[in-house]
């Protein structure tokens, strides 16, 4: 009778991928629901911009310089690994998405937030340097 | 879109506190880069401190014109009379303000020969004609956007001996062509919604 054998560096192979498509599933949708929430914000005109130093360099959004029709057709554009989560470092319970997101030749740079009274909070939308 | 109105409170994140409740406001904001005071601008401002924290969408048309205020030149030309009485006829047939609608009457020119090659070659010629060119001058100003200016001076350059001045005295006589000449009735319709817009 053939025994099963125990391996444990099979298990550990084994929980290690478990773990690394988790965490891959995870930041797939963290970025599907930032973006699509970003989108959702724009398209409706619910959205705000953080007051900060050089608004007309780093914010062409605030300034009107492009239309959120323009800033929703570079998120669509996005892909998961052009997503990057980081905390805000004025609130560490605030997450921070930006985006890099190619239009032709230009890499544009687009940063936001979401604050429950508010929908979203752009920090910067700029052509990436 | 969400409009928010004065003494609308909401919140946002400060620096070195974070999430404070704050109050909007209508105040003046400058903006650092072209050192433009824009008034009257919805702002989001910290009930505690006062500093402005958030701007709402519905602020941005108002720092949009004010940043695009500072891109305007104003452009002065020498018109023979005869160009004069040209843009008093035009204003005249749409039944238009004249001193409205002839600015924005060069500037439909001038963009569309910016677009158009054909137009900008005919303009140019046109700025050589005994009508645009001959007979006692008096100046005439128009105020346009700079990056506007910069592309008719670039087109003038294509042709030689042209200059910014000419290609507009050449606009005009290429309007009266258009429309009292029954040239072209699709830039006719164009001005035409123009006057009821100036």
């Amino acid at each position: 009778m053939n025994r099963v054998r125990f391996r444990p560096r099979s298990l550990i192979l084994f929980f290690g991928c478990m773990c690394v498509t988790l965490l891959l599933y995870e930041l797939l949708m963290s970025f599907k629901e930032a973006r699509s929430r970003l989108i959702a914000a724009l398209a409706v005109g619910d959205y705000e911009h953080e007051a900060r130093q050089a608004l007309a360099e780093k914010n062409l959004l605030a300034i009107g310089t492009v239309t959120a029709g323009f800033v929703i057709r570079l998120l669509r554009k996005a892909r998961g690994h052009d997503h990057r989560e980081s905390a805000h470092h004025w609130d560490d319970s605030v997450t921070v998405h930006s985006f890099r997101c190619r239009d032709g030749n230009d890499l544009w740079y687009i940063k936001a937030y979401f604050i429950e009274s508010t929908g979203a909070v752009f920090i910067s939308v700029h052509r990436s340097e | 879109m969400r409009i928010l109105r004065a003494g609308d409170r909401g919140k946002a994140l400060a620096p070195e506190r974070g999430l404070v409740p704050i109050v909007y406001e209508y105040r003046t904001v400058r903006l650092q880069e072209s050192a433009v005071d824009v008034s009257n601008v919805l702002v989001g401002v910290c009930e505690e401190t006062g500093q402005v924290l958030i701007i709402p969408a519905q602020s941005t048309p108002k720092l949009k014109e004010a940043r695009a205020a500072t891109k305007v030149e104003t452009c002065q030309v020498r018109l023979p009379r005869q160009l004069h009485d040209i843009l008093w006829l035009l204003a005249d047939h749409y039944r238009a303000e004249g001193s409205k609608f002839w600015p924005a009457l060069v500037r439909f020119y001038l963009a569309e020969a910016v677009r158009q090659r054909r137009l900008a070659a005919r303009i140019a010629r046109l700025s050589k004609t005994a009508l645009a060119s001959e007979g006692p001058k008096s100046r005439f100003t128009v105020r346009c956007e700079r990056s506007l200016l910069l592309e008719v001076d670039k087109l003038a350059k294509e042709f030689s001996g042209v200059t910014r001045s000419d290609l507009i005295r050449g606009a005009i006589v290429a309007a009266k062509d258009d429309v009292l000449g029954n040239r072209s009735r699709t830039r006719a319709k164009k001005l035409e919604a123009i006057a009821c817009a100036v």
